[in-house]
């Protein structure tokens, strides 16, 4: 039971990375991007490539740093990766997105996002295979933090929760604290008031998609992490994804970082009551009752 | 005129190219004056204004601010020439407080100025600078809304029925409010709903109907014209309502 807690609040932490970046976007420019988990999948496979880059350039970054498995290539691979994926959201925004927006179509967004979900995942599955990869061969054993009840933590996981909590805090004071911030709040608000208040549209939109990007990135390295990663990983997290967006309310950047963990939880704890082959029915249950129960969401406020 | 700060020429306009809500319309304000914008429901007035703020496509014409063309500006240029634009409704962020809202404002002008001159002209905001916009009455929202339009000191302030919505009291301590600015040397061009009053403040008034020119007067002049009776009750305009006291 504290087992499925811990492992929960685990998933939890990059599915709050991958939410907060479609609860962004989702919330700025109106529409549901069901492309979203791709950026994920784009962040991990940009990751292994920059991990075996880096190993090449210098041995000393092959080695595993202290108890993880991660090796030092693996951390500077994780920041280029960030840095790819908003590239590649901000592209993407630019060849499709942005078009099918200013023809003013909100179902075309929504189709045109299934679209570049569907050709996003067959390209990764052309170059890279479509079998499941490893960061690293190298077994991680898992630390006993308990033995009865028995409870086991891998390095890794530790890793990742840690520096998933980091990134969402240095976004929160971005967000709070500086103009940028502010000016993101204004335009998701009332995009014209903002404009005609000075903020540049364009400029607000592609650093959207660039939080999107990065914080997806970061996911999906932090999921590939904690299992493998794989050209369908997209398709398996889009769901979980979503119903954190849906639970913590879409808009709210704090709603997504709670809804992550607990569909997160949720899910990990399901385990116990339910064989393992319904735990991805546990999302769409939490969608249902949330917008049943609370259709904003837990954080989300109504809007027009 | 001379002393045109802004000059309207042969506008044609709309959200779609092939439907042209405002057609060959031409209209000038002077500098530091008030000019009002009437004329029946539909007529393009709040249209125009937002032409003026690159908030709706020209499809032909110019506008000539201070001697440079600003036709086809982007909405988030508009501070840094000098115009401020102040909507009909939504006009704060509802979302941040008031001095957020100040700030955002004041950022956007890029001069890094302080809030404490807009405090001073407005007690209301500086006692709830800490509340957020959306807990502000209409009347207060209103003072707001000008008071982010004064952030960056503009010779413009573009004003779309600042009074609408609000009680009699306050949409006269709006009009007074704006009356005022124009004394301090800025110019405002107002659309108003609200004729009458909005012509016993004004310097000069341009009526609009059906999206053309009807008629410019100076806005006493016409307040007791009895012309103006003509275009809201009748002039071919089937839809045309009594509008003067419809804000009340």
């Amino acid at each position: 039971m504290i087992q499925h807690l811990v492992d929960g609040i685990l998933v939890g932490s990059f599915l709050s990375l991958g939410a907060i970046g479609l609860t962004l976007v989702m919330h700025i420019l109106r529409f549901a991007n069901f492309s979203h988990a791709e950026l994920l999948s784009i962040g991990a496979y940009a990751a292994l490539v920059g991990t075996r880059l880096f190993e090449v350039l210098h041995p000393a970054f092959a080695a595993s740093i202290g108890p993880l498995s991660m090796t030092g290539a693996l951390v500077l691979a994780i920041l280029v990766s960030m840095s790819v994926t908003a590239a590649s959201a901000i592209l993407f925004d630019r060849l499709v997105f942005r078009r099918v927006r200013e023809k003013g179509e909100e179902l075309s967004m929504v189709f045109a996002s299934f679209g570049m979900a569907l050709i996003i995942r067959n390209l990764i599955g052309l170059g890279f295979g479509l079998h499941p990869q490893l960061y690293s061969q190298d077994i991680a054993f898992a630390m006993v933090l308990s033995r009865d009840p028995l409870l086991l933590v891998k390095p890794d996981q530790v890793f990742v929760l840690v520096a998933a909590l980091a990134i969402m805090a240095a976004l929160h004071l971005v967000l709070t604290r500086t103009g940028f911030g502010f000016a993101l709040r204004a335009v998701a608000e009332n995009p014209t008031l903002a404009q005609v208040h000075g903020v540049n549209l364009r400029a607000m939109i592609a650093a959207v998609w660039l939080i999107g990007g990065a914080l997806g990135a970061a996911a999906g390295v932090f999921y590939g992490l904690s299992y493998q990663i794989s050209p369908v990983m997209g398709r398996d997290l889009v769901l979980p994804i979503f119903a954190a967006t849906i639970v913590g309310g879409i808009g709210s950047v704090y709603g997504a970082v709670a809804g992550g963990f607990i569909v997160g939880i949720a899910s990990n704890l399901a385990l116990v009551v339910l064989p393992s082959g319904y735990s991805p029915s546990v999302p769409f249950l939490m969608i249902l009752a949330v917008l049943l129960i609370r259709p904003n969401g837990l954080f989300g406020e109504a809007r027009a | 005129m001379p002393d045109a700060l802004l000059s309207v020429t042969g506008l044609t306009a709309g959200y779609v190219p092939d439907l042209p809500i405002l057609r060959d319309v031409s209209i000038t304000v002077p500098r530091a004056s008030l000019t009002v914008i009437i004329g029946p429901n539909g007529a393009g007035k709040s249209t125009l204004i937002k032409v003026i703020a690159g908030l709706v496509p020209v499809t032909s014409g110019t506008i000539i601010f201070e001697g440079r063309t600003i036709t086809d500006l982007r909405p988030d240029r508009l501070t840094s020439q000098g115009i401020a634009y102040v909507p009909q409704s939504d006009n704060v962020f509802k979302s941040l407080t008031i001095s957020q809202n100040l700030d955002l404002a004041l950022r956007g002008a890029g001069s890094g100025g302080t809030p404490e001159p807009l405090y001073a002209r407005f007690p209301v905001l500086a006692e709830k600078r800490r509340d957020r916009a959306g807990a502000l009455s209409g009347g207060q929202r209103q003072l707001l809304a000008v008071a982010m339009a004064l952030a960056t000191n503009p010779r413009l302030i573009l004003m779309d029925e600042p009074s609408a919505g609000l009680s009699p009291k306050a949409a006269d301590e709006v009009l007074g409010h704006a009356r005022a600015l124009t004394e301090g040397g800025t110019a405002i061009l107002l659309v108003e709903q609200n004729v009458k009053q909005a012509l016993a403040r004004g310097d000069h008034a341009f009526v609009l109907a059906e999206g053309q020119n009807r008629l410019d007067a100076d806005a006493r002049t016409l307040l007791a014209s009895p012309e103006l009776g003509q275009i809201y009750m009748g002039g071919g305009h089937p839809a045309a309502a009594p509008a003067t006291e419809v804000s009340a």
